[in-house]
């Protein structure tokens, strides 16, 4: 008998004891594991079909049980970081709406343009001719026609402090020049109160098709009352007819000598 | 000539309904709620000439110094309503003049102890012995609503 023999032999007398109780629990093991699969196997469709359920059931109570929750808390974290919320969008809501104008645009033109070779016209005739000398497109002169060419309809000049009315200018009367000029006034107070940082002029406010332009210079305040679309071309000339208009105007003069230089000024907007 | 003629006092003494009575054509009281103020209207023919007022009805307060200043500037002349029927709306009548004159100077004035209708003649006499209020008034019943806005008119030419 070799070493190697005799070397099995001791082990297997030291340890036939923990032998055998290894292979006990091994078979132990066995019997387990089975167990465990047959319960697998037999609970495996109740679990499948219990999660299943229970997510359905979940998916289907969520919104009930918790929109106001998200609501809530969507409207308190909007509340809080307006900034922060208007960023996040605003790259995906300014590309929505950057390509719904485009496409909006593209529409109009197509529509115009097929109008445009329809109609029969002397004002289409002249564009036509128009478009072949300077290579404008016919659909953009008749967009560029048909928008609203913005016109002063009124002209107020206001005390700047008390709000009162010095004089105004327009073609036809509205209602009360008094009241509508004392409103104005009352309503720039507000808006620069509340509205805007300090050391700041309210320029204006948009009141349905109607645009109000106030400036002030000194003890004057004017309000313009505006109708159309005011054009940088439009917005120029009224700067530079403002800056005229302030330019030497006299203080304590009498109502007809406001009355006169509102009219020299305005009356090319009008 | 146009006048600015500022009706102040606290809540709900009864600026907008004294004007309203004096006013025949309201323009919009939208805008007291809105903005503070509301502009109304009246021409008032004086012994010395035609007056336009534009009175500016602005809106009451707890306390008069925390209505809008804005507001007030450049006024010829104010009215200042106060409500017969609670005391603390007329008990600090000097202080309430002192702080508009601070703000539009020494100009006209009236001090209007409103809604007398309310009260006894006797509590009334009471009040105005005691303080210093130029005009009872009433705008339920018109009495005295007229007078006292022809007197501020006479006042402002």
């Amino acid at each position: 008998m070799n070493q190697e023999r005799k070397f099995q032999l001791l082990k297997d007398t030291l340890l036939k004891e923990e032998n055998n109780k290894l292979s006990t629990h091994t078979e132990e093991l066995e019997k387990l594991r089975s167990k465990i699969d047959g319960i697998k196997d037999q609970t495996s469709d109740q679990i499948e079909e219990h999660i299943e359920s229970t997510f359905i059931e979940f998916k289907e109570r969520f919104p009930v049980e918790y929109s106001g929750v998200i609501t809530e808390a969507i409207k308190k974290q909007i509340n809080e970081a307006k900034d922060d919320v208007v960023n996040a969008l605003y790259p995906i809501m300014g590309r929505l709406i950057k390509t719904f104008i485009e496409k909006e645009i593209e529409k109009i033109v197509e529509s115009v343009d097929q109008k445009v070779n329809n109609t029969f016209s002397l004002e289409n005739i002249k564009r036509q001719f128009n478009s072949f000398f300077t290579g404008a497109k016919v659909s953009n002169q008749v967009l560029k026609d048909s928008v609203s060419v913005p016109k002063v309809e009124q002209v107020f000049l206001l005390d700047a402090e008390s709000g009162m009315l010095i004089a105004s200018f327009a073609v036809r009367n509205t209602l009360d020049e008094d009241l509508i000029a004392s409103m104005l006034s009352a309503i720039a107070d507000f808006g620069e109160d509340t509205l805007i940082a300090k050391n700041e002029n309210f320029k204006g406010f948009e009141f349905e098709l109607h645009k109000i332009n106030l400036r002030n210079f000194g003890r004057f305040d004017i309000a313009l009352v505006i109708s159309g679309i005011p054009n940088t071309s439009f917005t120029s000339q009224l700067d530079d007819i403002f800056h005229d208009f302030f330019e030497g105007l006299k203080s304590n003069e009498d109502e007809r000598y406001y009355e006169n230089r509102l009219k020299e000024h305005f009356k090319d907007l009008i | 000539m146009r006048k600015k003629v500022v009706i102040v006092g606290h809540f709900g003494v009864g600026k907008t309904s004294l004007t309203k009575q004096f006013v025949s054509n309201i323009f919009s009281e939208k805008y007291l709620t809105t903005i503070g103020v509301n502009i109304e209207k009246k021409v008032v023919d004086t012994s010395k000439g035609i007056v336009n007022m534009i009175l500016w009805d602005i809106a009451g307060e707890e306390d008069l110094d925390t209505i809008k200043t804005s507001y007030l500037k450049g006024a010829n002349a104010f009215i200042l309503v106060t409500d017969l029927t609670r005391e603390i709306t007329y008990s600090k009548i000097d202080s309430d003049i002192n702080y508009m004159q601070g703000i539009v100077g020494n100009i006209p004035h009236l001090v209007i102890g409103n809604k007398s209708d309310l009260l006894s003649e006797d509590q009334v006499n009471t009040i105005t012995n005691k303080f210093n209020i130029d005009y009872v008034s009433s705008a339920k019943s018109g009495k005295n609503v007229e007078t006292f806005f022809a007197d501020i008119a006479e006042q402002l030419i």
